[in-house]
């Protein structure tokens, strides 16, 4: 299949609001999503990513600001109207048609001439893998091969923008990661501007141009994978995005003293006093001196090693290190930071 | 394999089916004796064949009306509940999901309503029925509507249950479809069972029904056969045991087309 929009499609939202009784979703968010552009929204379950997806697919109404495609105000298209291509969380392959039908029907609607439609929705299925399975149904395939033709139905009408609510959610480990690679790489080859909901960090990480952190109906930081994770804007993002130590100290001088070690501060601009200081388990290791703490669990990942320990105070921390190293359960360690930590909390 | 579980034995089985078979079976089994009896202790056809005799035309010419009827009842029956209450459950499924029980509660309501207190209250609306649409046979059909509502609202309800109509629907919209052709290409084929299952619950409701009809001085399957009874009882007989006959051989019919499996060629 080739890109008819190789350019892709800006996004923006604008001080998009969307109000319902007794709760706001989204909160004037605010969102420029460049031509091509891969961004996923990211954030825990409530915080208003789902509908901030829905409402430029048309399926929810913003009660205030605007969603522009091109500079465009959508506002008024209703969603059969829009041209968004969308792969839902929940199987949504129509049961009573084949798998060819299924790619078919967004063509059907657009009133394509049957031969073109046919060539087209199998190419589709091509791009996606399937293309031997076209005459089967949705309740003869696995999860994930539903979702791969999902995508290649969103995708055959060359829509103007690719929207993907948590569509892997429901998949099994293995396959998650198989089709999430796959999107991506599709998306390159397209160039197709698309949106990603997922409330999976690894995943918004792992795929994303730029990854936007949602709480409660606002954007709380957008940047790229590694903006996110070495500089989060604020505890909510240092937490949501990887995993955090979260050690008490004191901010003095532009520094903090945790546990009597002085780290250097990203932004030394924090006033002195009293804070907790987010490290990662990979700024944390084991070192021949430094501060004693009591190894509780060790877990072995694979490619690397994570280790639970225990401070003097009681404080429980992760180490991140190598398989090389397989510390004791009960054994006394020593630990050094080697980097500053990724945010302050109160 | 060995046998678990609390399953019965098969003698067990069979004697359970048998005596409930039995127990079915008896009154068809009666009626239809009952239909052959001619002179003391012997059997005839004549019964049934005197009802297609020229002869009789003009004495069962009410009965085979009010079979007219009721099969007229029965359509319109069943094209008012499948034209008005799926769309409506769709509607509310798909937009005003919070109305969902009041909608259930409104369905279920005249299953608690006796047909003759129905009837004292449908009286004086059929007074402006008649004005509206005349007297004829098949405005019945409006009562009719609300008393298999029940029975229709949780056969549709139950296939409608069985796919996820919201996600459906709303992948065929982003997709470019209309709200008809949601309904149409996507809802409909994916809630055909629960809508031919309450067409036939709604038809065999209509066939065997008789206090409305009666109460509201229309002619019917029911009030025929109750006429006919009193001059003719083995007729009556023939005729409950065809409207017996029918309503089974419907529910075979419908029930094969329901269990279809979808297309395996594709067009």
């Amino acid at each position: 299949m080739t890109a008819s929009t190789p350019t892709g499609t800006r996004v923006q939202f604008r001080a998009v609001t969307k109000q319902y009784p007794g709760h706001r979703a989204l909160d004037g968010v605010d969102l420029d999503i460049a031509p091509g552009e891969f961004v996923a929204l990211l954030g825990p379950s409530g915080c208003g990513k789902t509908t901030a997806l829905r409402s430029l697919a048309g399926l929810e109404q913003i009660t205030d600001g605007e969603i522009l495609l091109d500079g465009s105000d959508v506002a008024a298209t209703p969603v059969n109207r829009r041209d968004m291509g969308m792969v839902f969380q929940s199987y949504s392959l129509f049961p009573h048609m084949t798998v060819l039908e299924n790619v078919e029907f967004g063509l059907r609607m657009r009133k394509v001439d049957a031969a073109s439609r046919r060539a087209r929705a199998e190419e589709a299925l091509e791009m996606v893998g399937l293309g031997v399975h076209g005459k089967r149904f949705a309740h003869q395939l696995s999860g994930g091969q539903q979702q791969r033709v999902a995508l290649a139905r969103a995708l055959v009408t060359r829509p103007k923008v690719l929207l993907l609510d948590e569509p892997l959610s429901a998949l099994d480990a293995k396959v998650r990661v198989q089709l999430r690679d796959e999107i991506r790489r599709i998306q390159l080859e397209l160039g197709i501007t698309t949106l990603f909901v997922t409330h999976d960090q690894e995943e918004a990480l792992a795929v994303a141009d730029r990854v936007a952190v949602m709480k409660a109906g606002r954007i709380e930081q957008i940047g790229a994978p590694e903006d996110l994770y070495q500089r989060p804007s604020s505890a909510f993002v240092a937490d949501f995005v990887g995993v955090s130590n979260r050690l008490p100290g004191t901010v003095s001088g532009g520094g903090i003293d945790v546990h009597g070690v002085l780290l250097p501060l990203l932004a030394p601009a924090r006033p002195d006093g009293a804070a907790v200081a987010l490290v990662r388990p990979e700024d944390v290791r084991f070192a021949a001196a430094g501060v004693a703490a009591t190894v509780l669990t060790t877990s072995f990942l694979g490619a690397l090693r994570r280790t639970k320990v225990a401070l003097a105070d009681g404080t429980e921390l992760a180490v991140q290190h190598g398989t090389e190293v397989a510390p004791t359960e009960g054994a006394v360690v020593h630990l050094a930071f080697t980097g500053a930590p990724v945010a302050l909390a109160d | 394999m060995s046998r678990v579980g609390i399953e019965p034995r098969a003698v067990t089985r069979w004697l359970i089916l048998g005596v409930i078979g039995l127990l079915m079976a008896l009154p068809i089994v009666a009626m239809v004796e009952f239909s052959l009896r001619g002179a003391p202790g012997e059997y005839t056809l004549d019964h049934w064949t005197g009802i297609l005799d020229p002869e009789n035309e003009r004495k069962y010419r009410g009965l085979f009306e009010g079979v007219g009827n009721s099969l007229l009842l029965a359509v319109v029956t069943v094209l008012i509940v499948n034209a008005m209450l799926v769309p409506t459950m769709v509607l509310v499924a798909l937009r005003f999901p919070t109305l969902q029980r009041w909608l259930e509660f409104v369905c279920l309501i005249p299953i608690t309503v006796p047909a003759i207190v129905l009837v004292v209250g449908l009286a004086p609306v059929y007074g402006v029925v008649s004005r509206i649409f005349g007297s004829s046979i098949w405005t019945l059909a409006f009562a009719y509507g609300i008393t298999v509502l029940p029975y229709a609202y949780r056969a549709v309800r139950a296939a409608m249950d069985a796919v996820d109509i919201v996600t459906l629907s709303e992948a065929a919209r982003s997709l470019g479809a209309g709200w008809l052709t949601v309904f149409f290409r996507v809802l409909v084929p994916n809630i055909r069972r629960g809508m031919l299952a309450a067409s036939v619950i709604a038809t065999a409701v209509v066939l065997g029904e008789f206090t409305i009809a009666s109460l509201l001085n229309r002619e019917n399957l029911q009030t025929s056969v109750l006429l006919i009874s009193r001059s003719d009882p083995y007729v009556a007989t023939i005729f409950a045991l065809l409207a017996l006959l029918f309503a089974f051989v419907l529910l075979v019919i419908i029930g094969r087309v329901g269990a279809v499996q979808p297309r395996r060629s594709t067009s």
